[in-house]
């Protein structure tokens, strides 16, 4: 609201001047002060007049030498507060950092993300994130959602884009293929571009086309078959250009430093070894948007797997200095129908000397029986298996979905609040689940407000009658941190400890499943279970709990300093002595019941393992486990003096001696510095127990 | 060690599995079982199974969502005997 005085009034305005928020000076005048409660809280007249006049009387008293639009607002604050007038003072109230934490973000930054650089872009944002945040848990969410919230009951997801954008999506590059680009939109705040009639062109509209939607979106944005759609405009090129257009586009994504606040976009693309059997059929959009129903992707095989062979080189070189790209992040598929191709040994070799060197791909896997044919992953782990009517959308070249909103289930609360009383624990897992799913309703209501509203432009494209994004076609994702702990507390066992306590921690999450599907026949949208990434979660969980449950808690890391941790979703405990398979097996087990996206992970420390002996490994995980998306993760040094990269966590560089060192290492879904990582994550990373594939 | 046979209702390749693992069990002179994945998921997974039909030996998955020959199965379990 505009906080301005009228000058007109003057009756004090001798030793009355106030700052206001449009940042002039004006004189004091309390009808403002009236008009601004009614206006803003809705109380009467006959009180606003009261308690402007007694704000008037305390600004007399206090003789300030500094008065100010907000300070004012400070003071009539108290006296709403005098009155009982909660509610009031709520709406009433300012939103907003204190000068310290504001000087700390500016000449600090936080490290709650480690996705962010301390920059000017960034401390923009923190300070927007801030003010969104407050907004969200003040005035879009109910009190006891919030309470829950900031208990540490549940937590949810990205609250500084809470009452902006929805969560993550899953785009089909065909649609801008045949209908070009709008990156607003709209095409009138920037301009339009048609169909991309060469290869080049079309490498550029699928990166800007993530970069646009990264406005609207607060998570994730993936392009399923990237090198399948592609593959037609591929076509006459020689190998040689088609790998330049591979490191074009990969450069475009891990350098555009500008999406949410001085960030690359989050990207995913998955990757397929030539064109499977689904898309075969398919028309092929071709150079200028052409359709034709003769031309089907199955006529591009040879293309699709250059392209696939020619990105897989671009990560293998990595980039300028010899630093691995960490997006977009490479998800590779592996089906059935692939082992019967020629060269695919040939090229998962490949793929595996990139997991030697950086361990940037990741492995979706089909083989494991239980995810169907088009399924996709993207963002941190989100690997959603389509439905009836995406198939159509598959069909018919527009096939998109994502994650609306995550909340997660603090599962070890629930086992320190059920004192080992089994009937009370799944009660309480009902009653969190069922505070999840009222956040996620209010966040469908406030993002269809914010498509009528039209501020979400990207979303509300048309594509064939419908808007490009329906709320009631993406997923609701429960998410859920901390089983093994859980565990403990409630058993006596972790996880990995005996049989029994696996048995017990797979009946909690087949409920949370089947509470989840019950919520998507009674509302016919789509609730699912998912293993959060809880990147800043896990963190701040374990310190809520230990503070609450001292005594009780069972966490993870360092009591003493505070970097403690939970252990992520159903995982084994990071640092516990087990093979690799048992640990996979165990693991593995959960992923059918995780709907809404699951990840684990194989620690190879410093080790650069023969690729073709890591590519059995892969197939023996494919084969043997239940493990549906994982990824070899290796921690690296790079030197920013003499620019080396080596592998493991070295305080030094084993090339020149120097102590100028940054280390990379996957937080949760994916790779980042070690540096803008928080307390718990780091303590984590050297527990991580390592296999040595050396 | 049992031979177990994993299956579901309208699981169309599942009768042949199971016929084929009975009659190798019978040979061979081992326990029989079935588990029908879907009253008994966790069962199933902490086989790490949830396709059908699959044969598991003991705690080891032989074949997962496919029907062996009888000399297949015959051959996997003797490998594992050995």
């Amino acid at each position: 609201m505009p906080e301005t005085f009228d000058t007109e009034y003057d009756h004090n305005k001798e030793f009355l001047t106030v700052r206001t928020s449009r940042n002039m000076l004006e004189s004091f005048d309390r009808r403002k002060i009236v008009q601004s409660l009614i206006k803003e809280t809705g109380i009467s007249k006959e009180i606003a007049e009261e308690i402007a006049l007694e704000v008037e009387e305390t600004i007399k008293k206090l003789k300030l030498k500094f008065i100010s639009a907000p300070l004012i607002r400070e003071i009539v604050n108290v006296k709403l507060l005098e009155r009982r007038l909660e509610d009031a003072r709520r709406d009433y109230t300012r939103l907003g950092l204190p000068v310290y934490d504001a000087t700390q973000i500016i000449e600090k930054g936080v490290r709650e993300n480690a996705n962010l650089q301390h920059n000017p872009e960034t401390i923009h944002k923190l300070v927007a994130d801030w003010v969104m945040k407050e907004y969200a848990l003040l005035k879009a969410l109910p009190l006891h959602l919030a309470d829950a919230h900031m208990r540490g009951e549940i937590h949810i997801h990205d609250l500084e884009y809470f009452v902006t954008r929805p969560y993550c999506f899953q785009h089909d590059l065909r649609w801008f293929l045949k209908n070009g680009l709008k990156v607003d939109g709209t095409g009138e705040n920037t301009a339009v571009a048609g169909p991309a009639k060469n290869a080049e062109v079309a490498i550029l509209h699928a990166a800007k086309a993530l970069a646009a939607a990264q406005t609207n979106f607060a998570g994730g944005q993936g392009l399923d078959f990237f090198n399948v759609w592609l593959a037609p405009y591929m076509a006459g090129k020689t190998y040689k250009e088609i790998k330049q257009l591979a490191q074009m586009f990969i450069y475009e994504l891990s350098q555009m430093y500008v999406a949410r606040g001085g960030q690359v976009v989050f990207s995913d693309i998955d990757i397929e070894y030539g064109v499977p059997k689904i898309c075969q059929d398919l028309p092929a959009v071709l150079p200028g948007g052409v359709v034709k129903d003769s031309i089907t992707y199955g006529d591009f095989e040879e293309e699709a797997i250059m392209f696939a062979r020619a990105l897989t080189e671009v990560y293998l070189e990595g980039d300028y200095v010899g630093k691995p790209f960490f997006f977009p992040k490479p998800n590779y598929k592996l089906r059935r129908e692939c082992f019967k191709k020629e060269g695919f040994d040939e090229f998962m070799i490949l793929v595996h000397k990139v997991v030697a060197k950086y361990g940037s791909p990741y492995f979706l896997n089909l083989l494991a029986g239980y995810l169907p044919d088009n399924v996709f992953a993207q963002c941190c782990r989100l690997v959603l298996s389509p439905d009836n009517t995406d198939w159509e959308d598959f069909k018919n070249g527009c096939m998109r979905t994502g994650s609306l909103q995550v909340v997660t289930i603090n599962l070890p609360r629930i086992a320190y609040e059920s004192n080992g009383n089994d009937e009370k624990l799944f009660e309480l897992l009902e009653e969190r689940m069922k505070l999840a799913r009222e956040v996620i309703e209010i966040k469908r209501d406030i993002i269809l407000k914010r498509m009528k509203q039209g501020s979400l432009p990207f979303l509300t494209q048309d594509v064939n009658g419908e808007p490009y994004y329906r709320v009631d076609k993406v997923v609701r994702s429960i998410g859920f941190v901390g089983l093994n702990e859980m565990l403990k507390a409630h058993t006596g066992e972790e996880l990995h400890e005996s049989k029994d306590a696996w048995r017990f921690g797979l009946e909690v999450i087949k409920r949370m499943m089947d509470i989840a599907m019950e919520w998507s026949e009674e509302t016919g949208q789509r609730w699912v279970i998912t293993q959060t990434p809880a990147e800043s979660a896990s963190h701040r969980l374990a310190l809520l709990d230990l503070k609450e449950f001292n005594g009780k808690a069972v966490v993870q890391g360092d009591v003493k300093t505070g970097a403690v941790y939970y252990t992520n979703s159903s995982h084994v405990r990071v640092s516990a002595d087990v093979p690799l398979f048992e640990r996979l097996r165990i693991e593995g087990a959960f992923h059918p019941l995780c709907n809404g996206g699951m990840m684990a992970h194989v620690w190879i420390g410093e080790s650069s393992p023969n690729p073709e002996l890591l590519w059995e490994l892969t197939k023996k995980i494919a084969t043997k486990t239940l493990i549906g998306y994982w990824a070899y993760t290796k921690d690296m040094t790079f030197c920013r003096d003499c620019k080396n990269l080596s592998g493991g966590i070295k305080k030094s560089c084993p090339n020149c001696g120097s102590s100028n060192v940054e280390w990379y290492s996957r937080v949760t879904g994916y790779y980042q510095r070690v540096s803008g990582w928080n307390d718990g994550k780091r303590k984590e990373l050297f527990d991580r127990k390592r296999v040595n594939l050396g | 060690m049992k031979l177990i046979v994993f299956t579901k209702k309208d699981c169309p390749q599942c009768p042949n599995a199971k016929a084929i693992a009975k009659e190798v069990a019978e040979e061979l002179g081992l326990e029989y079982e079935e588990i029908d994945i879907e009253k008994d998921l966790i069962t199933a997974l902490q086989f790490n199974v949830a396709s059908t039909p699959s044969i598991a030996f003991g705690e080891e998955v032989l074949f997962r969502g496919e029907v062996p020959t009888k000399e297949q199965l015959k051959q996997e379990i003797l490998k594992l005997m050995k």
